[in-house]
């Protein structure tokens, strides 16, 4: 790391890029990539130079298939023009004369890589599907495609092609609203993949605004990179799109296939976040689902069903009409706070392997947390935590786990495995949502009769496991306390009077 | 003769200073790996060529960020695996000690600064400070004038102070202890 040099001349280097520098030098950017245990440089030199290879013998080998193309073309021509003469030309090798063309040659687009095509081909549905007024205003809105979505304003859109057609035309509680779907042709440019080049399907979504006008909401291309799975056989695209601001109100179009939605996250004891599914019923090719109350809209999730794994979800709560990255998990201000309290805190005086930290969410995914539940992927765990021994000798680490913009829970584990470095996390324990400002922040129960993990950093700490014992001093910030169906703890913060909480029963 | 001689020992050396610079202007691990992947294969393709192989392939990751930045913006979840420690408000590198954890902290103050700026002026933060390139190398890198290295430089910078500003105070940048000015 080096900073920009600084000009023995000019001004002092501005004390903000300092800033940066030093942080960078401080993030230890060479350690974080360490879940993907990245392979050995030499590995990875030997990996690109055979790619590279593969690549130009692809290369060399599309460019001869070329060459061939071109010449059955042009024979293929000669035969259309001159038929008596081809006829006299005697075939040499594979030079075969082959039939003319009857129709301009389209670009093959796959269903699987176009999902949308399919509306582009169906019927208008909808029970305003049939109003020609509302049709033609619709369309207006349409028409304004290129300056409504990021990818217009760039220049995705500039090449759209064919006619527009009216997938869904229907009612909604503040007024018509419609989808449209028409093809493009997508050029190379710089924010698209190359798998997303070509003939392509666009989806229009257009609603009532303010002021009573019909407005175009969104556009979506169903790019291919977005799609949520792999699996030709399975893909598909599940759009939809928040009618209002506040994100109450989502639009989705029937793509031809089940669909479930989520609008919250469950825990299991073990703390495992899964999703609630509930089936999405269409009427007539399009519904509009309401949050319940209080609901997060950032959580909400759309998925094919039956739901197999993560790669069947998509998460639905980014409004697609911004450019906001939404990240995967979000831990509260407040989880932080706490996280930055207790660092990777050790709990007892023994022989504690601080490392197990840093591990941690490797562990996690080792567990296989990610593929347990249905579209349980988007979790994250801050680096703060507490770290010790069990009774029986074995490392345990409690932590937050935060799911999607959910609130951030306590959860402890065990971590095994023969190799320190490929450790998965068993045994466990949901310790329920953290409360940093709680008189106890983290109480959770280790699995196996392993004892209670509690914690308050800077306070004093003690315990009975009967509500007439005698205490017993816990020592202070956290501590592993014997493992009782009930206990009681007493916690003392600096000049406070002691406040008890009492634990299981 | 093998028209690709050298290709291997290059792409070793530089594979993890080039992991570095693709994590930074992406903030994921794992497409940084992807993308350092793809620049030196295509690097390879190109090898008999090239002059410079660092400038080089270090275009090939800014134009592979770019590509990958829509993917980044809308894709489906991800297991914990490949998202490197989310938006964390909050965290604070400046009283933190040298450790571990600290290494995390500071990671994802800075990913998270970095992430408030559109693709352009990252990679011009990324390329100009922490690569240490020159204006007129980082011009070449990504394409654009110098004036326009200068411009987006600006702007990018005023964007970080307001990122790095702790309580809303956008004239404190969050600065590492010892730091502060």
């Amino acid at each position: 790391m080096t900073g920009t040099a600084p000009d023995p001349l000019g001004p002092a280097p501005d004390p903000l890029v300092t800033a940066l520098v030093v942080l960078a030098e401080r993030a230890d950017l060479a350690a974080a990539p360490d879940p993907a245990r990245p392979a050995a440089d030499g590995a990875l030199a030997a990996r690109a130079a055979a790619l590279g290879r593969r690549r130009l013998r692809t290369r060399t080998a599309a460019r001869t298939g070329a060459v061939l193309v071109a010449a059955s073309v042009l024979v293929a021509g000669a035969v259309a023009a001159f038929p008596d003469t081809v006829r006299r030309v005697p075939v040499v090798g594979a030079l075969v004369p082959v039939p003319a063309p009857t129709a301009p040659p389209r670009p093959a687009v796959a269903r699987d890589v176009d999902p949308y095509a399919g509306l582009l081909e169906g019927p208008a549905r909808g029970a305003l599907a049939g109003d020609d007024g509302l049709r033609a205003e619709v369309l207006a809105a349409w028409a304004t495609a290129r300056g409504v979505s990021p990818d217009g304003r760039s220049g995705v859109f500039d090449d759209i092609r064919g006619t527009p057609h009216i997938v869904w035309a229907g009612q909604t509680d503040t007024g018509p609203a419609a989808v449209v779907a028409q093809r493009a042709f997508l050029h190379p440019h710089p924010g698209l993949d190359a798998a997303d080049l070509g003939e392509r399907t666009l989806l229009g979504f257009v609603a009532t605004g303010p002021g009573g006008r019909l407005t175009l909401l969104a556009v979506d291309r169903a790019a291919r990179s977005e799609q949520v799975t792999d699996d030709p056989a399975r893909r598909s695209a599940m759009v939809g799109v928040w009618l209002d601001t506040a994100r109450t109100r989502l639009l989705l179009v029937d793509p031809g296939v089940p669909l479930a939605w989520s609008s919250r996250w469950s825990y299991r004891p073990d703390g495992v976040p899964v999703r609630d599914w509930a089936p999405v019923t269409f009427s007539d090719g399009a519904t509009v689902l309401s949050l319940p109350t209080g609901s997060d809209a950032r959580l909400v999730a759309v998925a094919r069903t039956p739901v197999r794994e993560w790669a069947d979800v998509q998460r639905i709560g980014p409004d697609r009409r911004s450019e906001q990255v939404v990240p995967n998990w979000v831990a509260s201000a407040a989880t932080v706070r706490w996280a930055g309290t207790t660092r990777c805190l050790p709990v007892g005086r023994g022989d504690v392997d601080a490392s197990a930290c840093e591990r941690w969410s490797q562990a996690l995914v080792s567990a296989r947390m990610d593929r347990t539940g249905p579209g349980g992927v988007a979790f994250g765990s801050l680096p703060g935590s507490l770290v010790g021994r069990t009774p029986d000798g074995r490392t345990y680490v409690v932590a937050t786990l935060t799911a999607d913009a959910d609130p951030s829970r306590v959860v402890g584990g065990v971590l095994t495995g023969p190799d320190p470095e490929h450790v998965t996390a068993s045994a466990l324990a949901d310790g329920g949502v953290l409360d940093p400002d709680a008189v106890l922040p983290v109480a959770v129960r280790l699995p196996e009769g392993q004892g209670w993990v509690v914690a308050d950093v800077g306070a004093a700490l003690r315990y009975r496991v009967t509500p007439s014992g005698s205490w017993t001093d816990a020592g202070r910030d956290a501590a592993l306390l014997p493992d009782a169906a009930t206990l009681q703890v007493e916690v003392t913060r600096g000049g406070a009077a002691p406040a008890v909480v009492t634990l299981g029963g | 003769m093998d028209r690709r001689e050298g290709f291997e020992p290059f792409a070793a050396g530089a594979a993890s200073h080039l992991r570095r610079t693709a994590f930074l202007l992406t903030g994921d691990a794992h497409v940084a790996e992807d993308l350092v992947q793809d620049a030196l294969v295509a690097l390879y393709v190109a090898w008999p060529r090239v002059a410079d192989p660092y400038a080089y392939v270090r275009r090939s990751l800014v134009n592979g960020t770019r590509s990958r930045w829509r993917y980044r913006r809308r894709r489906p979840e991800t297991s914990v695996a490949v998202v490197h420690d989310a938006a964390a408000p909050g965290a604070d590198a400046r009283t933190a000690p040298p450790d571990a954890t600290d290494a995390v902290l500071a990671r994802r103050v800075l990913l998270d600064a970095l992430a408030t700026l559109p693709a352009k002026q990252r990679a011009v933060v990324v390329l100009r400070h922490l690569e240490d390139l020159s204006e007129p190398q980082t011009a070449q890198a990504l394409g654009i004038s110098v004036g326009t290295v200068k411009s987006q430089n600006a702007r990018a910078l005023t964007r970080l102070r307001a990122a790095l500003a702790p309580d809303g105070d956008p004239d404190a940048a969050r600065l590492p202890e010892g730091q502060r000015s």
